[in-house]
């Protein structure tokens, strides 16, 4: 597998599109999971050279090309989920996003020469991230560092007069995020039309639900704390000059962003190489050409530029972005907010979404792909199998019709393989014995599965010791399992 | 679908330098990556120093260590694949 399908299995549309909505809404944070996002596959390479110094070939045990398979269709489902939010921002059902993206990855499965288009695909995706990124910054008339001088120097994030949440008022669904609309300061909120609202607020120790039927004009008052619960197909309207609710206190605390938390830094780390290790390693040619790295390191970094320029001409142009918290298809609106509602930002926005459709039909490709190669003796008929691909297309597309936030799947799915997969890569002498592999594999699955369910249980215990282990699963599973094959590989017959 | 072993390649008697030049790029990557935490950490907001207009953070995470990843993996990757033998792309693990 060359660059192009690297980058493709790595950063598929559930990657590329949340880095820019991870720096906004985190600062430091997110440029750190970019850092990560671009180290990790790097990470990945010299441990492919390394796995070839100790030889390649040993046969490939059946529960690690089951493993692999899930994994693949887990990030199917992230990526179906993000599609179909990105449709259902333009107005569209979801479901008619997910069910053309579906139907498009399944087509190519049926296609025998469908990896002849993953590049002219990551050339498409190129353009329809990039363009409206340049447009956007002339626009803007600002540099990139003179961009981030100018949201890092801003007082607060506040509502433009000319803003359409100000001027006519917009459907309350597109303003709830991740974290719902909780209020910093008193704000008048507007109705546009007929309808409930209900405000949920907290006096003292004990919380309140109030609740108002409106009719249009009418407006309630928010207290700070208070959060307004979700009521789509309402329209409403906010005051002017007002903080934007979910937005950073101001340019300088973004640009400073929180205390790094070194056991969330250490996890996420740990989470991105172990899924990068075991993902693409073993994808990589035993002699990785100087040409093919460098083009894998410069499209890494590539995503992490546009990445940032994407989050800072946001927030310099389109602070509505925070309204609610920032999401991925949250980012689409950046050229109706820049540019104003034109014909030009209209087609941005479908460039975009253009290009996250082939970067998505790209992804399923080279992850299709990326499971033949553990059927090469077969001619990678595994990765042409329309059965088992229906089902994994289908089964993905039925569970994105659920709206989850697709970045903690990708990151449950990438450790899940961490704690699977990488072992056998790491330590490939010991990973050449199939049973000895299949027993480290099994049992790092098993202690992600353990401490990833544990994570839902919210005990002070939990929380003091072992929060690490249960928020990034993998950073306990991948050394189980890297112990275990260790010693089974020792025990074992040569 | 048919899972079938693969002789499997004796390691290659190969000398130690490249290993080191593959600890040394691993090394190098893991402290660019760790680096980015540690220099956020320093008291007094040093990060956030502005040099030519970003903070030192932002200059280190989001323009050095990326490039600089980048470039260790390109050079030592290459090297140190130079001294394997070559082969069929077999498929190896997954």
């Amino acid at each position: 597998m060359g660059a192009p399908g690297l980058l493709a299995v790595w950063l598929t549309p559930a990657v590329w599109l949340t880095l820019p909505a991870l720096i906004l809404a985190g600062g430091p944070d997110g440029l750190w999971v970019g850092l990560a996002a671009v180290v990790a596959p790097l990470v990945a390479v010299l441990a492919r050279v390394r796995q070839a110094r100790s030889g390649d070939g040993g046969p490939v045990p059946l529960f690690h090309v089951a493993v692999l398979f899930l994994v693949v269709a887990g990030l199917i489902w992230a990526n179906l989920v993000v599609v179909g939010d990105l449709v259902g921002r333009l107005g569209a059902p979801r479901w008619h996003g997910i069910a053309i993206a579906a139907a498009g990855g399944l087509l190519l499965t049926a296609w025998r020469g469908a990896e002849r288009v993953t590049v002219p695909l990551l050339v498409v995706t190129l353009g329809g991230a990039v363009v409206p990124l340049l447009l956007v910054a002339l626009a803007s008339g600002i540099s990139p560092v003179g961009a981030w001088g100018a949201v890092a120097s801003r007082t607060g994030f506040h509502f433009a007069r000319q803003s359409h949440w100000v001027t006519e008022g917009r459907d309350l669904r597109l303003a709830h995020g991740h974290t719902g609309i909780v209020f910093d300061e008193e704000h008048r909120i507007t109705v546009s039309g007929e309808g409930t609202l209900r405000l949920y607020s907290k006096d003292g120790g004990s919380g309140a639900e109030r609740e108002w039927k409106l009719s249009p004009g009418q407006s309630i008052l928010a207290r700070p704390g208070d959060r307004l619960e979700p009521a789509p197909g309402m329209r409403v309207r906010f005051e002017a000059d007002k903080r934007v609710p979910g937005a950073p206190p101001s340019g300088i605390a973004w640009a400073a962003g929180r205390r790094v938390q070194a056991r969330d830094a250490l996890g996420l780390a740990v989470t991105l190489m172990g899924g990068a290790i075991a993902l693409l390693a073993p994808a990589l040619p035993p002699r990785p050409s100087r040409l093919a790295v460098g083009l894998l390191g410069s499209g890494l970094v590539l995503a992490l530029f546009w990445a940032q320029g994407w989050a800072i001409y946001a927030a310099l142009g389109a602070p509505d972005v925070f309204l609610g918290g920032v999401t991925a298809e949250g980012l689409l609106d950046v050229p109706r907010l820049v540019l104003g509602e034109s014909a030009g930002a209209l087609r941005l926005q479908g460039l975009l979404l253009v290009g996250a459709f082939a970067s998505f039909l790209a992804s399923t490709i080279a992850l299709r792909g990326r499971v033949a190669r553990v059927d090469a003796p077969g001619g990678g008929e595994i990765g042409r199998d329309l059965g088992l691909w229906a089902m994994a297309f289908g089964g993905a597309g039925v569970a994105s019709l659920w709206p989850v936030d697709p970045w903690p799947l990708v990151l449950l799915v990438l450790g899940a393989a961490a704690s699977a997969l990488a072992p056998a890569v790491l330590l490939p002498r010991h990973g050449n014995q199939p049973r000895a592999a299949t027993l480290a594999g099994c049992v790092g699955l098993t202690v992600f599965a353990l401490l990833a369910a544990a994570g839902s249980v919210r005990g002070r215990v939990l929380d003091d010791l072992l929060a690490v282990a249960a928020g990034y699963p993998a950073v306990a599973a991948l050394p189980a399992a890297l112990g275990v094959l260790w010693l089974a590989g020792r025990r074992a017959p040569e | 679908m048919r899972i079938s072993p693969h002789a499997r390649r004796e390691p290659s008697a190969t000398p130690s330098t490249s290993i080191t030049h593959l600890r040394a790029a691993g090394a190098i990557l893991v402290f660019l990556l760790a680096a980015f935490p540690l220099l956020a950490m320093l008291p007094n907001d040093v990060a956030g120093i502005r040099v030519a207009g970003l903070s030192i953070l932002w200059w280190y995470g989001g323009v050095l260590a990326p490039l600089a990843a980048a470039a260790t993996a390109t050079l030592a990757g290459q090297c140190s694949a130079e001294e394997i033998p070559s082969s069929p792309d077999a498929p190896g693990l997954p």
